[in-house]
């Protein structure tokens, strides 16, 4: 799965936002905050192909976490992700 | 090619150009742009604008974005295959008055006036120079806000909220209560991030209030009003003031340079000032409540 075209991470005081831009997203009127490790997770797929698996691995790397844990939490992040229409490819 | 001529102008610190072809006299049709005449220097200008009088306008056959409301006026917006946009303007009775085709960087824009009553070409070229200017500047840490702004002290202050919502108001009683608050600008003033500061600028276009004054002031604080009962304000957290600004500003959304230009600038007004919202009624203790808390 992909990340969409236009939509950006920006930068708001501490915390992160998404903003989209694009023909395809002129009635996109909401602001998505993202908290400290979904923001670490965009920046790390955007701009790839990427799987739930790929994102886990991510997210054990950088947590103390367990990988079972790790993909149950990704695939419920990708699913509001989905929900959001964020990402393409998503099953 | 015909005669032209140029003048230039500097809003919000942006220098930029203004040529038309000898027949027209865009100071006659715009005077609300001569506070803002500047020297001509070194410097580039932002932009250039061409303005000319064309029989017909040269409207795409294909492209349309879309028809956008601005302030009960509709502008039909077209792609120009990737290499700019034209914009064309339709009076509020219904009528195609003029058009205004930019590039993709918005440096080089060009007005087509038609041969209709003055009112029209002053309502055409009053949108074109704004949209111009707004779409040029959008990566230079500069917005054009929907705003109503008062000085007081040395500082700026701007409400903002959609039409209708009592901004001109709240910023008149503002004025009979406080001593040498003045107004700036009634409609669209110019928010520039300057050496970590947020600059709020007097521009030419102003609404229905003919306030077009070559002055700036460091921003205080911005104010989103609500029409209630009882009057009441609270500061807003960063993602709220955020969400509350965006609106405010005039962006091309689906355009990249410029709704991430604009939104990054948005970002740091969040972070330099604070935002509150204000419910309020149409009086004078709303005013007071205003200033005490955010002054």
């Amino acid at each position: 799965m992909r990340i969409k075209e236009g939509f950006a991470l920006q930068e708001l005081c501490d915390e992160h936002i998404i903003v989209a831009y694009g023909q395809e997203h002129i009635d996109f009127s909401h602001i998505i905050s993202l908290n400290e490790s979904a923001t670490l997770l965009w920046k790390w797929a955007e701009g790839k192909d990427f799987d739930a698996e790929s994102m886990a691995a991510v997210v054990t790397q950088h947590y103390e976490v367990d990988a079972a844990t790790a993909l149950k939490d990704v695939k419920q992040m990708l699913e509001k992700w989905d929900s959001l229409k964020l990402i393409d490819g998503y099953k | 090619m015909p005669d032209t001529k140029g003048t230039y102008y500097r809003v919000g610190g942006h220098l930029f150009l203004v040529c038309e072809d000898t027949k027209i006299h865009h100071e006659k049709l715009m005077p609300s742009i001569q506070p803002f005449a500047a020297a001509h220097t070194e410097e580039d200008p932002v932009f250039t604008l061409h303005i000319q009088q064309s029989a017909t306008l040269p409207i795409p056959s294909e492209g349309l974005i879309g028809t956008f409301d601005c302030g009960g006026c509709l502008h039909d917006v077209y792609d120009l295959r990737g290499e700019g946009y034209c914009i064309v303007f339709h009076h509020i009775n219904g009528d195609t008055c003029g058009l205004l085709c930019t590039d993709k960087n918005g440096q080089e824009g060009i007005v087509h006036l038609m041969n209709t009553p003055l009112s029209h070409q002053q309502f055409v070229l009053g949108n074109a120079t704004m949209i111009a200017y707004a779409y040029a500047t959008a990566d230079k840490k500069t917005v054009l806000m929907h705003a109503s702004v008062v000085s007081l002290e040395g500082r700026g202050y701007l409400m903002t909220a959609p039409s209708g919502t009592g901004k001109s108001t709240h910023t008149r009683l503002w004025r009979q209560c406080f001593d040498q608050c003045e107004l700036v600008n009634d409609d669209n003033p110019v928010v520039r991030i300057e050496q970590g500061k947020a600059i709020v600028y007097g521009s030419p276009w102003s609404g229905k209030t003919p306030c077009y004054r070559n002055v700036c002031h460091p921003v205080g604080a911005y104010v989103r009003l609500f029409q209630e009962p009882e009057n009441n304000i609270h500061p807003y957290q960063p993602l709220e003031a955020y969400a509350m600004l965006l609106p405010a500003m005039s962006c091309m959304v689906w355009d990249k340079r410029m709704q991430t230009g604009v939104s990054k600038t948005v970002a740091e007004m969040v972070r330099l000032n604070p935002m509150y919202r204000l419910g309020c009624r149409p009086d004078e203790a709303a005013a007071r409540l205003c200033r005490d808390t955010i002054q």
